[in-house]
């Protein structure tokens, strides 16, 4: 077992201790949430464009390894370097051989969840490479010593003040300023120095196209396509699952992409990149790390169909309430909760966990993930393989117990409502976890059963 | 024994772990061209803040220029016929000589109204860099090549080939701040879309 310390529960409570701050968290998320509905309502065949991509993905993953070798060969035919990594040191070492060969000790990256799966800038610093994420949120973060809460809005978790005093330390702004527009200036001043004098970058993928072996980034900032531009050596990096058949399907993922992510109709920047424009060289990094095991896993390969816009977090209950660090992974949320106890059991046993199953991230998935449904399996799975807490366990099966047997379950009724009577103070304190943030409620005087023996029985 | 490569052992345990394939089902209908889509473009583009101008002639961007944008030498165009040079660009030519412009304008082959993207590719940017590098980035789009959504967009590109091409919707903006949305993060503080009949 891991340190219970680092388990989501301590650590939203943690979060959770400011609870202006959560409100503010809450709120901002919930308005992202709403946008996202404003643009969905636009668009009346919403549903059939999910039904849509949903199935393309289907259709994907079971001929995952004949798509990705027409685009290894389109790729090559364009003029790109393909590489393959089974997982993330492979990964690592690649990027690092690409740049020491040409000798390049500085590294510019545009947004990319893979490389922070794959733990790399951490990997670069200790190799003497040095490297700068562009998207502003990132930025932040990496300033700041912090991993993304968020995989669209990386520093949500942030107050203005926070960031102003971060820039003050670190870029040189003026003391106790905190508006976002000077703020963001600043940034811009400090990231075109560096798109400017950085010989290679390192780009995500958002979608590959098998038939033309062209590769899709989307940013509104403009950062990835700076840095890639300017570069000698573009280096793009994506996970084998990011792969779609035909160009014209490009059509229905980026409809569905921002509207879900933000409530953008398309994010500003969605650049095709096919071929490395004269004198640079461009290479593509086709990265494993446990996809092809999650695809042999039938009730969590549907996970793979994900297109990291974040619509599940923004409308968890749960991850609005308690912050993305509380998940202690790289993608927080519903879908990082089904994806990271792929990767270890052991360490994310917590994280399916942490949910209500209320369903709300399946509702607003736009490829269709039942994710609420892969949370509920993955609990069975992961309490069969012995990786929860003993507490936990014998809870659950008391209340299985309970549940089945009505004499057990009339008996635990009436001891409820007569310690909510009687002797409230038992579970009004801070010892039961149900009384934190909640009035217990007040009780009947009888069950439902007992009213209904009095009154329903007649007709 | 021989040991496998990376790509052969990615290969093999997907072959091992995939599912059944099942045919691929086009749902999406591509709407039929023809129709007109102004109003819908020109609301998105407002939505997303880009300012449409439309226009008769070439000379018409010229005097919008001149009343809108400060006077500088800065302006760049790989447009014919307007006067505003290429600086005549080299395809070997390093993109960072292009970080002074103020303002750039461009050709692109269509626009999009659901979403008020343009798509532009390499041959009309002079240089990949430009349309992000530019202060300022008008983008001069022909009336008659509305269309109205993603679908048709793809439909029409089928006979387009370039080594890099982008839809382009707004000016550069980030509301990572805080959700406060700033317009002008890394690339053009804004976008006019010059509609040419």
């Amino acid at each position: 077992m891991h340190k219970p310390k680092d388990n989501h529960a301590a650590l939203a409570d943690a979060f959770n201790e400011d609870t202006a701050r959560v409100d503010w968290h809450d709120e901002t998320l919930w308005w992202i949430r709403a946008k996202r509905d404003k643009a969905v309502q636009q668009i009346p065949e919403w549903e059939e464009l999910r039904e849509q991509a949903s199935h393309i993905k289907d259709h994907v993953l079971g001929n995952l390894d004949t798509y990705l070798e027409e685009f290894e060969a389109n790729l090559q035919a364009n003029g790109v370097i393909v590489h393959w990594a089974k997982d993330a040191a492979e990964h690592n070492e690649i990027v690092h051989g690409i740049l020491s060969k040409k000798d390049i000790r500085q590294l510019v990256k545009s947004k990319s969840m893979l490389t922070e799966e794959c733990h790399l800038n951490a990997y670069l610093e200790i190799k003497g490479i040095d490297v700068i994420d562009s998207d502003l949120g990132e930025r932040i973060v990496q300033l700041a010593k912090e991993a993304p809460s968020h995989i669209v809005l990386p520093c949500i978790h942030k107050k203005k003040e926070e960031i102003g005093e971060l820039f003050f330390r670190t870029l040189g702004t003026p003391e106790g300023v905190s508006d976002p527009k000077i703020l963001t200036e600043a940034a811009r001043n400090h990231l075109r120095e560096v798109f400017l004098s950085r010989r290679a970058a390192l780009t995500g993928v958002n979608f590959a196209v098998a038939e033309t072996g062209e590769f899709v980034v989307c940013t509104n900032e403009g950062n990835a396509d700076m840095a890639a531009h300017l570069a000698d050596v573009h280096i793009a990096s994506m996970g084998i699952e990011k792969i779609i058949p035909k160009r014209k399907h490009l059509g229905v993922f980026l409809r569905l992409l921002t509207r879900s992510a933000t409530g953008q109709p398309i994010t500003t920047y969605s650049s095709h990149y096919k071929r490395p424009r004269a004198g640079q060289e461009m290479h593509l990094i086709l990265v494993d790390n446990g996809r092809s095991v999650q695809l042999g896993r039938e009730d969590f390969r549907n996970s793979l169909k994900c297109i990291r816009c974040g619509a599940c977090m923004n409308t968890c209950p749960v991850y609005r309430r308690s912050g993305g660090h509380s998940y202690h992974t790289v993608i927080a949320g519903p879908i990082g909760s089904i994806l990271a106890p792929n990767l270890d059991m052991e360490k994310h046993a917590d994280l399916p966990f942490a949910s209500t199953l209320c369903g709300s991230c399946t509702n607003v998935c736009p490829v269709k993930i039942d994710i609420h449904n892969q949370l509920y399996k993955w609990r069975q799975v992961l309490v069969k393989a012995g990786y929860v807490d003993k507490k936990k366990a014998v809870a659950m099966q008391a209340m299985a117990y309970t549940l089945s047997s009505t004499t057990a379950f009339d008996l635990a009724g009436k001891a409820g409502r007569m310690i909510l009577k009687y002797a409230p103070f038992t579970v009004n304190n801070n010892l039961n976890a149900w009384y934190k943030n909640r009035e217990m409620p007040k009780v009947p005087k009888m069950s439902f059963k007992e009213w209904f023996k009095k009154n329903g029985s007649d007709e | 024994m021989e040991v496998m490569s990376s790509k052969e052992s990615m290969l093999a345990a997907i072959r091992k772990n995939k599912p059944l394939a099942v045919p691929l089902k086009e749902i999406c209908e591509v709407p039929k061209s023809g129709d007109l889509y102004h109003d819908l473009f020109a609301r998105q583009a407002e939505f997303i803040g880009a300012r449409v101008i439309r226009i008769n002639t070439l000379e018409a961007i010229e005097s919008y220029v001149n009343e809108n944008f400060i006077a500088t030498d800065r302006i760049f165009s790989t447009i014919k016929g307007i006067p505003y040079s290429s600086a005549g660009i080299q395809a070997s030519a390093s993109g960072h000589q292009f970080s002074d412009i103020e303002l750039a304008i461009l050709p692109a082959h269509f626009a999009v109204a659901e979403n008020a993207a343009v798509w532009i590719s390499e041959e009309q940017m002079g240089q990949r860099i430009i349309p992000f590098i530019c202060q300022h980035l008008a983008l001069v789009v022909p009336a008659s090549s509305i269309v109205k959504d993603m679908h048709a967009a793809y439909a029409s590109m089928t006979d387009l080939d370039y080594g890099f091409g982008t839809f382009i919707a707004g000016p550069s903006k980030t509301a990572d701040i805080e959700q406060s949305l700033i317009i002008g993060a890394h690339g053009a503080r804004s976008l006019t879309i010059f509609i040419i009949s």
